[in-house]
C-alpha cells in the first residue's frame, strides 16, 4: 500500500536589497548568500573589478536590518580578487572562497580576518578555482575544486580528509562544478556546472543521481551555479543562464520553477528612493510592464533555511529573492 | 596572409600565420567570412569569475567584455565587423547614461555584422540606443526633429555628395524625418532600486505622419522601412559602403565629409565593391569576399594606421598571455581608451577620425609602450614561442639575422633602412646571439628576442597594419 503524500506549494515570501554597497545598505552583483546563526544572512557580493572601495560581504538578516560590511579588493589577507561562495561554521565564523586567490579566508562573525589557507595545485589538499563551499554535519568543509573537477573535504583549517569526481561528464563525473549542498543523511549535492546538470552522492561519494541535462525546458539547465536541499529532500537550483530556479522532488523529478517575482520595492529599496521620490514616481507610473523589474537576472547563489525559506541570489538585479515551500 | 589576418582579425602568432597559408588564400578568406561555422564565442567562463560583465551597470564592464572577446575569439572577422559598425554608427554611452543598452547595440550589430545592409538599417532604426542617441524618441507627427533623418543620409548610408554632386536635398532631409515620427521608446524601468533595465523599440502609429512624402525623387505615404529601401537603391549609398569598406579594411581615406569632392583613391576596388553591392543584394559578406580577394587589397600592406583596437588586440593575441578569463580585462580596454579610441565612446557622430589622425605624439607613447611591455616581456606565452620558433631553425644568429627574422615574425615589418641598421646596432652590441642548449642559455636568448621586440615596436612600421 502507498500512502499519497501531497506535493508542496510555493509562495513568494520577499525580496531584501538593492544596488548598493557599503556604508549604504546593499548588494551590487550578489552571488551567493549564507545562513550564520540567530537568523544572520551573509551576502557576498562579487563586485566591479574596478571598484577599489568595495565591501564585499554584507552582514544582515531577513528583517532586512543592515548589520555591517566586510572585505576589500586586492590580493592582501584580508581581501578578495574574484571571490566566489561562502560558508559559515557553527561559531559564526565565515568562509570564503576566491577562485583566482586560490584560498579560503576565515573571519570573524564580525568581520575580523582571522586566517587563510589553499594552495593552487592537483594533490590532495591542493586546488584550482575553489568555488562552493559548505560544512557537513560533522563541521567539515566540502569545496567544489572546480578546475580539478572534483570535490574535496577538508578540515575547517584546511587538512584534507577526502576527495571525489574526476573529470568528465559520465554519471559522477564532473565538469567545473560550482555549488553544493548537504542534506540530513549527509548527502552530497553538486552543481555540475559545465555538464548541466544536479548530482547527488553519498557521504562518501558514491554517484546516487543526476537530474537534468543541457536545454530550456523544465528539467533543463544552462549553466547550473549552485544547489540546495531541504528538509525533505527537494532540491532546488538556481538555472543560472536560464534566469530561473528549478525545484526538483528527492527523486529529481521536475516539480516547478520560479522565474522571479519581486513585487516591488524591498526595504532597503524604500529607504533608498524617499530620497528621490516624485522622479521616481513619474517614470514609474509610466511604464506599462513591470515583467523586467520581477523576474530573475543571472540567479547564482541559493540557500534553504531550516524554515524552508529558499534565498536567491539574484545577481543581476542586486538583491535576494527569497521563496517559502508549504507542507 | 599575415596581411589578411590583419585586415579581417586583429593579426595572428606566426604559428597561425604558418597554419593559415598552409590551408590556402582563399579557403582563410571564405573561413573568416563565415564565422558561424566556427563554435559560438563561449563566454560562460567570464561571466562565472566576472558575473557583472552580463549585468552590470558600469562602462567598465562592458569595455572589458568586448576586450575579452576580441582577444578570445575563434571569430575574428565578426569582432572586426562589429567594431566597423560602431565605428561607421558612431554611439556614445556618455549621453545614453544607459550603459547595458549601449552594449544590446554592439550585440546587434555583431548579431548582422556581416548580413543584408538594409537588415542593418532597420535594425539601426529600431535600436534604442540609437533612437536615443539620435532623438528620434522627440521625432513627432507635426513635431519632427530631424536629427536622426539626417545622419541616416548624411553619415549612415549616402553621404552629402559624390563625383562633385550633392546626393540628397534639405527637403529630402525633412521627408526622412517625417518618415521616421512614431519609431520611439516604450517607457522604461527607472534604474533604481534594481539596476539598469534595456529599453524597448516602440512604433507609436498615434505619432507618425501618415502624410504623403517625396523622398529623393519618389512619392508615397512613407514609413522608415520605404525609405530604408529607397536609400539601399542608390548608387550613392553603394559608394558609401564601400568606401568605408575600403577605409577600414584596405588603406586609408581622407575622411567621410570630403568624399563629395575626393574621389577614391582606388577606383577599382570601389566599383568592383559597388557592382557587388548591387548584384548581392546589399550582402555585406560578398562584398567582402571581393575585397579580400581583390588586387587592390592584395597590394595595400601597411597603407593603414591601425586603430588602437587593432594594436591593442593584436598585441595581445601575439603575446598569448590572455586566453581565458583573467582580473581586470578593463585595463587593457582602457589602454586602447588612452590611445584614443575609448570603446562605446566615440567623440562624434562622425566615429573616430582614422588614418593618421590616431596618431598624435601621447597616443604614440601609448602604443609603444603598450606594444612593449607585452611583447618585449620574456615571460610572454607568445614571446617564448616566438623564441622557440628562432632556435628551432639555428643555434646562432648574425644581428643581421636575427633583425630580419624577428620583423618577419611579427608580421613581415619593412622598416626604413636606417632603422633596420639601427636595430642591427642594437642588437650588435648586445654580443653575439646564440641559442645556447643550456636552460641559462636558452633563457638568455629568449631575453634577447624579447628586447629586440620591445625594439621593433617602436618603429614606426609597426603602427601600420
Amino acid at each position: 500500500m502507498t500512502t499519497a503524500v501531497a506535493a508542496p506549494t510555493f509562495s513568494y515570501y520577499k525580496v531584501i536589497g538593492n544596488q548598493s554597497g557599503p556604508p549604504r545598505p546593499g548588494f551590487t552583483a550578489p552571488i551567493d548568500v549564507a545562513l550564520g546563526p540567530g537568523g544572520l544572512l551573509y551576502v557576498l557580493s562579487s563586485y566591479y573589478e574596478y571598484d577599489n572601495k568595495a565591501k564585499f560581504v554584507v552582514k544582515c538578516n531577513l528583517e532586512e536590518d543592515y548589520l555591517g560590511a566586510f572585505g576589500a579588493k586586492g590580493t592582501e589577507d584580508e581581501e578578495f580578487t574574484w571571490p566566489n561562495s561562502l560558508a559559515v561554521d557553527r561559531a559564526g565564523n565565515v568562509y570564503i572562497t576566491d577562485e583566482w586567490l586560490n584560498r579560503v579566508t576565515i573571519f570573524s562573525p564580525d568581520g575580523k580576518f582571522l586566517g587563510k589557507w589553499g594552495t593552487l595545485g592537483a594533490k590532495n589538499g591542493e586546488w584550482n578555482r575553489p568555488a562552493g563551499i559548505i560544512f557537513d554535519a560533522d563541521n567539515n568543509l566540502l569545496v567544489a575544486d572546480s578546475l580539478n573537477h572534483r570535490i574535496q573535504i577538508l578540515t575547517p583549517d584546511g587538512q584534507y580528509l577526502a576527495k571525489f569526481g574526476k573529470f568528465g561528464a559520465e554519471p559522477g563525473q564532473l565538469n567545473m562544478p560550482w555549488g553544493i549542498a548537504v542534506d540530513r543523511q549527509g548527502n552530497i549535492y553538486v552543481a555540475d556546472w559545465r555538464n548541466d546538470r544536479i548530482q547527488k552522492f553519498s557521504p562518501e561519494g558514491r554517484f546516487l543521481l543526476a537530474v537534468g541535462h543541457t536545454g530550456q525546458g523544465d528539467g533543463e539547465f544552462r549553466r547550473p551555479a549552485d544547489v540546495g536541499v531541504d528538509a525533505d529532500g527537494y532540491i532546488y537550483a538556481t538555472d543560472w543562464r536560464n534566469d530561473r530556479v528549478q525545484v526538483f522532488d528527492p527523486q529529481g523529478r521536475f516539480v516547478t520553477k520560479f522565474l522571479g517575482d519581486c513585487p516591488g520595492y524591498s526595504k532597503w529599496a524604500v529607504d533608498r528612493m524617499a530620497s528621490n521620490p516624485e522622479n521616481m514616481k513619474e517614470q514609474r507610473e509610466l511604464v506599462k510592464d513591470f515583467t523586467q523589474e520581477r523576474i530573475f537576472f543571472q540567479p547564482t547563489g541559493l540557500v534553504v533555511d531550516d524554515q524552508n525559506r529558499i534565498l536567491v541570489a539574484d545577481t543581476g538585479r542586486h538583491r535576494l529573492q527569497v521563496y517559502q515551500k508549504h507542507g | 596572409m599575415a596581411h589578411l589576418l590583419r585586415r579581417a582579425g586583429f593579426g595572428a602568432h606566426p604559428d597561425d600565420v604558418e597554419a593559415r597559408a598552409a590551408q590556402g588564400y582563399e579557403a582563410t578568406v571564405e573561413e573568416l567570412l563565415h564565422p558561424e561555422n566556427q563554435a559560438p564565442f563561449e563566454d560562460d567562463l567570464i561571466y562565472r569569475y566576472v558575473p557583472y560583465f552580463r549585468s552590470g551597470t558600469g562602462m567598465p564592464s562592458y569595455q572589458g567584455y568586448w576586450m575579452h572577446r576580441m582577444i578570445c575569439t575563434n571569430r575574428p572577422l565578426e569582432e572586426k565587423m562589429t567594431l566597423f559598425w560602431h565605428h561607421v554608427f558612431a554611439t556614445s554611452y556618455t549621453k545614453l547614461n544607459r550603459n547595458p543598452q549601449a552594449n544590446r547595440q554592439i550585440e546587434t550589430f555583431r548579431q548582422h555584422c556581416l548580413g543584408n545592409f538594409r537588415t542593418i538599417l532597420i535594425e539601426l532604426s529600431k535600436d534604442p540606443a540609437m533612437i536615443f542617441w539620435l532623438d528620434n524618441n522627440e521625432n513627432r507627427n507635426g513635431r519632427p526633429n530631424e536629427n536622426f533623418g539626417r545622419e541616416l543620409l548624411e553619415l549612415f548610408t549616402m553621404g552629402v555628395g559624390m563625383d562633385g554632386q550633392p546626393n540628397y536635398s534639405e527637403e529630402d532631409v525633412k521627408e526622412c524625418a517625417r518618415a521616421f515620427t512614431g519609431w520611439t521608446l516604450a517607457p522604461g524601468l527607472p534604474r533604481y532600486p534594481y539596476g539598469d533595465y534595456l529599453w524597448q523599440f516602440e512604433y507609436r502609429p498615434d505619432l507618425h505622419d501618415d502624410g504623403e512624402k517625396t523622398f529623393l525623387g519618389q512619392r508615397g505615404r512613407f514609413n522608415g522601412e520605404d525609405v530604408v529601401d529607397i536609400i539601399v537603391r542608390q548608387r550613392s549609398t553603394a559608394r558609401f559602403v564601400s568606401r568605408h569598406l575600403y577605409n577600414y579594411f584596405v588603406a586609408d581615406e581622407p575622411g567621410v565629409p570630403s568624399w563629395q569632392s575626393t574621389p577614391p583613391a582606388d577606383a577599382d576596388t570601389i566599383k568592383a565593391l559597388e557592382e557587388e553591392y548591387f548584384r548581392s543584394n546589399y550582402d555585406l559578406r560578398s562584398m567582402l569576399r571581393v575585397l579580400f580577394n581583390s588586387r587592390g587589397f592584395k597590394k595595400a600592406r601597411f597603407a593603414k594606421v591601425k586603430s588602437p583596437a587593432e594594436l591593442v588586440v593584436g598585441v595581445m593575441r601575439m603575446a598569448d598571455d590572455y586566453t581565458a578569463p583573467k582580473p581586470d580585462i578593463h585595463n587593457i580596454a582602457n589602454a586602447c581608451g588612452y590611445m584614443g579610441q575609448d570603446l562605446y565612446n566615440p567623440p562624434t557622430v562622425e566615429g573616430w577620425h582614422t588614418g593618421r589622425e590616431w596618431i598624435d605624439s601621447g597616443a604614440l607613447v601609448e602604443r609603444i609602450n603598450f606594444a612593449g611591455d607585452q611583447l618585449g616581456d620574456p615571460q610572454k606565452p607568445g614571446v617564448r614561442r616566438m623564441a622557440d620558433r628562432l632556435a628551432a631553425q639555428a643555434t646562432a644568429f648574425t644581428p643581421d639575422e636575427l633583425v630580419d627574422q624577428c620583423l618577419q615574425i611579427l608580421g613581415d615589418i619593412c622598416p626604413t633602412d636606417a632603422r633596420r641598421a639601427d636595430l642591427v646596432e642594437s642588437v650588435r652590441r648586445g654580443g653575439d646571439v646564440k641559442v645556447g642548449r643550456t636552460k641559462a642559455q636558452r633563457e638568455a636568448f629568449t631575453q634577447r628576442v624579447a628586447a629586440l621586440l620591445r625594439l621593433i615596436v617602436a618603429v614606426p612600421e609597426f603602427q601600420f597594419a
